[in-house]
């Protein structure tokens, strides 16, 4: 007969298995991801499409720091992952629509010991070579020159996906009108191997009907930001104003004066961009003014679950997932979020995310700047953040339903997108309504904004804030915090997929502290200290 | 304009003083407290899990937040059957590091002993989620598995826990041995719980635990002196309550009824006897239902795991109060439990089954 004793006996293996937390940067930032790769969303990005402001450009990133030339496999996406963008159009936190991705890999060449070859028009066996090989007989195909058919021989490792849509509880398969096939796009080998890239990278864009565009393979990593500073307990460079930048170097959107850790290397993206009209609870495409205009975004990742009890029991339901991470805004998990509680964080739903609240709304970085540096914060609750976490002006129009307390990353649809030349890294800080936090853009800064955010620079703009004593705070207070890095090491793309290219394994290029050439085609050197 | 680089020494200045360690440390007493703790695992020894909680105390008096001594400190209240505190408890450790699998596992277990199944798969499923390949994860859904009948799920997660476990790790490998052992036996697979036991009794030739399956698997075989034998071993290693009843169940069953009437007085007047053992000792031995019941009463008010949802519908079916005891065991029926013992009392509660002696002895 049963007794308590196993169930006791189960606790104390828990002596056993204790976590070891693992404090990480943007990318790698919760412990579960630190140890599955794959599975890590770096960023994610939705943003009115520059060129089409009927239309919301979504970027998922996962797979943080590919170093560009790490063959042989280089960095396929995950099989076994389901990787989701999610889309709120009510207030409630919950999912409107949902665009599920999935990876299949093949191998084409199981012989070859790389996952991609080629040269010229391909290279045969020399009149030496030794039998049974005859000479003539081909050896390394031609360059790849495209995903599929002629000129993708060299592509022994090659991806495709499949990508659907669930709305109104529906699910739909988007497909390509032509029946094409979604192939990844491979990480750029070399100029050997692949002499145009662009072109390449190019056919993976693919229309999927009904307005709405696909893109899935490596490209730049956009995200930029002086991580050894950051993470060696905030040691900013003296060179990069010490942590606070001068006037002109915080207006200088194209120049850096720290080294940017992210530069040379690559990331695993997802992009789709859809019709607006598509997402909205309207059905169409509501003023900024409206409502209906502000939509929540957030993406995930999900492995399949390994269930407490197995079918039939009513509780274990078959072909489920388990959330490994999600994303809205930048940064939370890493900033914000206590690091005992970052896996929990990461595989909860934002709907639930008020048990997160007291993060949220008093957040310890805030007053680790003020113990640290004697830089004064608002009192909380900081109500100055609540636009983060809930449908509030300036992002929502006035009367929009605030929602539950979740972490999505909101975009008011009907704000039109800024132009290359008036776009600021700032966003809404410098008064370009278009960028983070309404959404959030490739280009923008969101280190120096969520810093200057958590330090209280929105107050008097989203909330009224008081100060430790009861006094008026006002966010024009707060100092113009920045880490030095104010742009990407490569140009962005003004069309779709916006992000970058993939960078050439054969000639990447990560700038250190001290060396030239700090911001792309200039002869300044980062400060090393 | 404030330079942020010359304070940079401050912070973590500050850090430190708030989570610095105390002046005097409290290791010593976690050590020990999760040594009590390992052993009360294998002897079930309410003894061990009070001077487990003494230890803790001892290091929480040196630093009161400390982490891990809380985390023993709650363990000790399960093992003393303080739900209540060990909830609380392990709720506020688990709102404070959220990402601890110890944790939630243990809020699994807590759950499960108030007889909330529901909650308690809930917080097992996080620990499967969070760390996917942690052993804990496949030995807190095991024990879910069985309790809902799954015995071959049950064992499948404790192979599972079992590879992932490092081979030096010799006392966590034989507990697992031990309970796929156990869940082999109650398919009723004995050679192979015969192999898998062997093998746990070399890791742990001393093992309390160990002795109770092979003296199950010799009850199986019919070799009842053999088993009583092994128990009697169990009993001197770890006097428990329940030790005492094993036996002279083991004894009655080897033809020794007059050596089994006196280890089971022994255990009315055995101090730390509580729980189900010991209403089935009053409904069955002492033919007192009476005081059964009002035993069983006691301790559903604290607890309504399934040993004491079957031991309080066997004492209200004693007493003759066959309408709420059909209540009670429909209650447990309806997880699905496979218990041989459950399922006796069961069929006995509805009247589908009669015995001899009118008790599940003959039958098991």
């Amino acid at each position: 007969m049963q007794t308590l004793k196993p169930l006791l006996c189960t606790l104390i293996a828990s002596l056993m298995a204790m976590p070891s937390p693992i404090l990480a940067a943007s990318h790698r930032e919760a412990p579960i991801t630190a140890r599955d790769r794959t599975a890590d969303i770096t960023d994610f990005f939705a943003f009115v499409s520059y060129d089409d402001p009927t239309k919301v450009t979504i970027i998922l990133n996962v797979d943080p720091f590919l170093e560009p030339g790490n063959g042989p496999n280089y960095f396929p996406f995950d099989d076994n992952i389901l990787y989701q963008i999610h889309v709120d159009n009510n207030n409630t936190a919950t999912d409107g629509v949902v665009f599920n991705i999935q990876f299949t890999t093949e191998i084409r060449a199981p012989g070859v010991f790389t996952g991609f070859v080629g040269a010229g028009t391909g290279i045969s066996a020399p009149a030496s070579s030794p039998a049974p090989v005859a000479p003539g007989t081909p050896i390394v195909p031609a360059a790849i020159t495209a995903l599929d058919g002629a000129g993708s021989a060299g592509l022994s490792l090659r991806q495709h996906y499949t990508i659907s849509m669930t709305k109104n509880g529906a699910t739909t398969q988007l497909t390509n009108p032509s029946g094409l096939t979604l192939f990844a796009v491979p990480s750029n080998v070399g100029p050997r191997t692949m002499p145009n890239y662009p072109a390449l990278a190019a056919q993976g864009i693919y229309s999927l009907g009904n307005g709405i565009r696909s893109f899935a393979g490596t490209v730049d990593d956009p995200f930029y930001i002086d991580l050894g500073a950051a993470f060696d307990s905030l040691n900013f460079r003296m060179g990069a104003g010490g942590g606070v930048l001068t006037a002109s170097q915080d207006a200088a959107d194209n120049v850096n004066t720290s080294a940017d850790y992210v530069s040379g290397y690559n990331v695993n993206t997802i992009a789709i961009e859809v019709p607006i009209a598509m997402l909205t609870s309207t059905g169409g495409q509501p003023k900024a003014t409206d409502p209906a205009a502000t939509l929540g975004f957030w993406g995930t990742t999900s492995r399949p679950r390994i269930t407490v009890l197995r079918a039939p029991l009513p509780s274990a339901p078959t072909g489920s997932f388990s959330q490994i991470q999600r994303m809205g805004n930048p940064l939370i998990n890493e900033l914000i979020i206590g690091t005992g509680s970052k896996d929990f964080w990461s595989m909860s739903l934002p709907v639930n995310d008020s048990q997160f609240a007291s993060f949220d709304l008093d957040p310890l970085l805030a007053r680790v700047l003020n113990a640290v540096y004697g830089i004064d914060i608002p009192a909380p609750p900081r109500t100055d953040l609540l636009p983060l976490v809930t449908y509030a002006p300036p992002i929502a129009a006035a009367g929009t339903p605030a929602g539950p307390v979740a972490d999505l990353l909101r975009l008011n649809t009907g704000v039109p997108p800024t132009p290359m030349a008036s776009r600021k890294r700032l966003g809404v800080l410098a008064g370009d309504a278009a960028g983070f936090p309404n959404g959030r853009r490739v280009s923008d800064d969101v280190t120096d904004i969520a810093a200057r955010a958590v330090a209280g620079v929105l107050c008097g703009i989203t909330a009224p804030c008081k100060d430790s004593t009861g006094a008026a705070f006002l966010g024009t207070s707060v100092p113009r915090i920045g880490d030095g890095v104010n742009t990407n090491d490569v140009p962005y793309q003004e069309t779709f997929p916006y992000v970058a290219f993939a960078q050439s394994g054969y000639s990447r290029r990560h700038i250190d502290p001290g060396e030239p050439n700090c911001s792309a085609g200039s002869v300044t050197a980062c400060p090393a200290q | 304009m404030q330079n942020l680089s010359k304070w940079a020494a401050g912070p973590m200045v500050l850090l430190l003083c708030a989570f610095g360690p105390p002046a005097k440390s409290p290791q010593t007493d976690i050590d020990q407290a999760a040594r009590l703790l390992r052993q009360a695992r294998d002897t079930q020894n309410p003894e061990d899990f009070r001077q487990a909680g003494a230890a803790a105390a001892k290091a929480l008096a040196i630093d009161s937040e400390n982490f891990e001594a809380q985390r023993y400190q709650a363990m000790a209240m399960l093992g003393r059957q303080d739900l209540t505190g060990a909830l609380a408890l392990t709720s506020k450790l688990n709102r404070r590091s959220s990402d601890d699998i110890g944790i939630w596992s243990m809020l699994s277990a807590i759950h499960a002993a108030a007889g909330d199944y529901t909650e308690a798969e809930r917080c097992a499923q996080w620990v499967l989620d969070l760390r996917r390949d942690s052993p804990l994860g496949f030995t807190t859904a095991a024990r879910l598995r069985e309790v809902h009948g799954d015995y071959d799920g049950a064992s499948e997660f404790y192979s599972e826990a079992l590879r992932r476990t490092p081979q030096s790790d010799a006392e966590e490998r034989s507990w697992l041995m031990v309970q796929s052992a156990r869940m082999l036996l109650r398919t009723k697979n004995r050679d192979a719980a015969a192999a898998t036991l062997q093998q746990a009794a070399k890791l742990m030739p001393n093992s309390v635990q160990v002795l109770e399956q092979e003296a199950e698997l010799a009850r199986m075989n019919g070799e009842f002196g053999q088993a009583a034998a092994l128990l009697g071993n169990a009993l001197r290693a770890s006097p428990t309550a329940e030790h005492l009843y094993s036996y002279a169940q083991a004894l009655d069953r080897a033809g020794r009824q007059d050596e089994a009437r006196a280890v089971y007085q022994k255990l009315g007047a055995e101090p730390s006897a509580v729980g189900s053992v010991l209403i089935l000792y009053y409904a069955d031995q002492e033919k007192n239902p009476e005081k059964a019941l009002v035993l069983a009463m006691k301790q559903i008010s604290v607890r309504q795991d399934t040993a004491t949802l079957d031991a309080y519908a066997w004492a209200l079916y004693r007493a003759g109060r066959l309408t709420e005891a059909r209540t009670q065991m429909d209650k447990l029926l309806a997880l699905g439990t496979r218990d041989p013992g459950y399922v006796c009392h069961a069929a006995l509660i509805t009247g589908a089954a009669q015995t001899r002696e009118g008790t599940c002895e003959s039958i098991q």
